[in-house]
């Protein structure tokens, strides 16, 4: 079946024809002649009179013209042959994320309701496509220590509910997740409406909460601030936290890698933190803040962030620059922040720092908000009415190239071929 | 044209036949007529006496006067005499207008046997000069009978086509005739014509100059592409922007025709087609006040 990436083009080309086809029932011509005895009284001036003709004139020259425009706007289209698609496809948003209890629990829901042909996408920070095609079985659904995003699972599902417009009358999103209150935020509700139809929710066991009683540990030296900030705030929690005030070494990269959940706080007293380089020109900056808290002091600014990928900001300076940021490292992650802290002075003992320091030495990917979403928002995730038809997504790249290369030659043929029609009559005319 | 069309000028006939044409001053023709004459002659209008002179004929002297005063003279009277007349009539390609009635040179047959017919009447001799690009049709001023129906045929056998020199006929009508209308729409050689009349004004006793117009000339249609019949190179189109300027154009040209006639010393008439015939030849033939 032929279809059109573009088809406002088409609608473009058939409304310019048509205007066509009407300009050429209106002729323009000479009044008609008389004989008049006292023509010479008349001034001398080219008059031309504008009429309607029943049969339009030049009907060849008008077909190749009609030719030429269909076959621009039909190139201009982008036209493709696309296969007739039947039944229903389902793309399944399985949670990765340590917002899921049992991994294997999501593993088997997302096997009984995956047919051939679905696409499954795990998701957690992001989202990966697991499984696609006409591969049968479950797929592996390894689980990861850190914050799930609907948000990115939603994105990822969208685009590939556009490889269906050839394979299904209709496409069903499926979410398996715990639909923890952690996994939705601003930017969710805005992406679900990107799928148009309704979506199925499949809810797996979150894990158990238990009250953490762990003290991060931190190595600095006697009389470290940070560690007289750290003993006065005593931030106790689920994961496994080394505050490390030196040069990061191999030995720290193992104890990360060595255990799930770990957390390497890279605090630096001198030198520039994990992720950060020397500013060309150190300045002060009046504070720094970090999920919801924020510090007003004055500090020298020395290290500058370099992006990486899937590194993420957990502190800014008050102008916006990055002061903080996480990065993932096997099962557990590594934190660097680049704020300095005074050795002397009151600074260690400011509430304000304890709740940041809390904030820094919180498990990778932030404090956890495990409990179920609210009921409206797992309301709108689900939403209502039809199931999304192959559609309503944007196509996928097609290779509409070749035909359209193709339709802009024979468009050029008719062009020329009108232009020596059209001349043929002038000296024939 | 066929007998029929001659048969069709019977209501003209029948309306002029009441009309006279006297002269409007004495005529100097020889034949008697109705009209007065230069000469004096002996018809019972006594004038007055003239001594007798020698060469006088002898059978006018004045027998009883001579026997009262011994003394010999001649009696006197007014005469009467005829004026011939000639009528010139256009048969020009511009006369065929508009195209399939001709209705112009239609007018001027009416115009010439009306015309014809009242002179006649007016026991006047009558001749006619058609003139066409085929060639010139004529006859000199006759008085027998019948000779309005031969003028009407005459007329009827020209077809109005080609290009012709008015002033030619006008030339040749003089010599023959003392009254000459012209019955013409103007639109050949004017200007020769013009001369023509002027020179022949001394000459011929009455000239007459009868314009034709056609209805159709004066308001022709607003939109259309026209050709002059006696020069095909000249074209031009109508539209509703030149209507007016071309009635303008017309107007002044007439008027200004009118005017070198009468200047001239012709009686200049306009006649349009349309019009009551009869009242375009009462008023020619009026005298004028």
């Amino acid at each position: 079946m032929l279809s059109f990436a573009a088809p406002g083009y088409l609608a473009a080309a058939l409304a310019a024809a048509a205007g066509l086809i009407a300009a050429h029932f209106i002729v323009r011509r000479q009044p008609r002649a008389l004989m008049l005895p006292t023509a010479r009284f008349v001034p001398d001036a080219p008059v031309l009179t504008t009429g309607w003709a029943r049969v339009p004139a030049d009907l060849l020259v008008l077909a190749l013209r009609v030719l030429c425009i269909m076959l621009a706007g039909l190139a201009l289209a982008g036209p493709f042959v696309r296969g007739r698609g039947e039944g229903t496809a389902r793309v399944i948003l399985a949670d990765r994320s340590r917002a899921v209890g049992d991994s294997g629990e999501v593993s088997d829901s997302a096997a009984a309701i995956r047919a051939s042909g679905d696409v499954v996408i795990g998701y957690g920070p992001g989202a990966l496509e697991e499984s696609s095609g006409m591969a049968a079985g479950p797929a592996p659904i390894p689980k990861l220590d850190q914050r799930g995003s609907l948000s990115a699972g939603l994105v990822a599902a969208v685009r590939a509910a556009s490889r269906y417009r050839d394979r299904a009358d209709s496409v069903e999103l499926v979410i398996v997740s715990s639909f923890a209150a952690e996994e939705i935020d601003a930017a969710t509700a805005r992406l679900r409406r990107e799928w148009p139809g309704r979506a199925r929710l499949v809810t797996v066991s979150a894990p158990a909460v238990t009250r953490g009683e762990r003290l991060p540990a931190i190595e600095a030296g006697a009389g470290d601030p940070l560690a007289v900030a750290l003993a006065i705030a005593r931030p106790v929690g689920h994961a496994d936290v080394r505050i490390v005030r030196r040069e990061l070494s191999e030995l720290d990269s193992i104890w990360v890698a060595g255990a799930s959940g770990r957390v390497l706080v890279h605090w630096p007293v001198r030198d520039a933190p994990s992720g950060f380089i020397a500013r060309r020109e150190p300045g002060s900056i009046g504070g720094f803040a970090t999920r919801g808290v924020t510090v007003v002091a004055p500090f020298q600014r020395r290290w500058q962030h370099v992006l990486a990928l899937g590194s993420m900001p957990v502190a800014w300076w008050i102008d916006g620059e990055v002061a903080g940021s996480e990065i993932a490292l096997g099962p557990g992650c590594v934190r660097s922040v680049a704020v300095p802290v005074a050795s002397g002075g009151d600074f260690a003992l400011r509430p304000d720092l304890h709740a940041a320091l809390r904030e820094l030495v919180q498990p990778c990917g932030g404090a956890r908000a495990l409990q179920r979403a609210p009921a409206a928002s797992l309301a709108r995730l689900a939403s209502s009415g039809a199931l999304a038809t192959p559609g309503m997504f944007a196509p996928p790249d097609r290779d509409t190239a070749t035909l359209a290369k193709w339709l802009l030659v024979a468009a050029l043929i008719s062009a020329l071929l009108e232009l020596v029609v059209r001349g043929g009559k002038k000296v024939s005319g | 044209m066929a007998a029929a069309e001659v048969l069709s000028y019977g209501e003209i006939l029948d309306q002029v036949r009441t009309l006279r044409w006297p002269a409007r001053a004495a005529v100097s023709a020889v034949l008697p007529g109705r009209h007065l004459s230069h000469r004096h002659g002996t018809s019972a209008e006594f004038t007055e006496y003239r001594p007798y002179r020698q060469g006088d004929p002898l059978q006018r002297i004045d027998w009883k006067l001579f026997a009262r005063t011994d003394r010999a003279y001649i009696r006197l009277s007014n005469d009467h005499a005829v004026l011939p007349t000639a009528l010139v009539v256009d048969a020009s390609a511009s006369m065929a207008f508009p195209q399939g009635s001709n209705d112009k040179y239609a007018r001027a047959c009416s115009l010439a046997t009306g015309l014809a017919s009242i002179a006649f009447n007016s026991g006047d001799p009558v001749g006619v000069i058609v003139i066409s690009g085929a060639g010139v049709r004529s006859f000199p001023p006759r008085s027998r009978a019948g000779v309005v129906p031969e003028i009407a045929r005459t007329l009827a056998a020209a077809v109005p086509a080609g290009t012709v020199r008015i002033a030619d006929a006008l030339t040749a009508a003089a010599r023959f005739a003392q009254r000459v209308i012209l019955v013409s729409d103007m639109l050949g050689d004017l200007e020769a014509t013009l001369a023509v009349a002027r020179a022949e004004r001394g000459r011929a006793g009455e000239l007459y100059a009868v314009h034709v117009i056609g209805a159709e000339e004066l308001d022709p249609p607003h939109l259309a592409r026209v050709e002059d019949p006696e020069d095909t190179t000249l074209r031009r189109t109508l539209s509703d922007s030149s209507h007016a300027e071309y009635q303008r154009r017309f107007g002044a040209w007439r008027a200004a025709v009118a005017s070198s006639w009468r200047a001239a010393g012709v009686t200049y008439h306009e006649s349009i087609t349309g019009s009551p015939l009869l009242t375009d030849l009462r008023r020619i033939v009026a005298k004028p006040r």
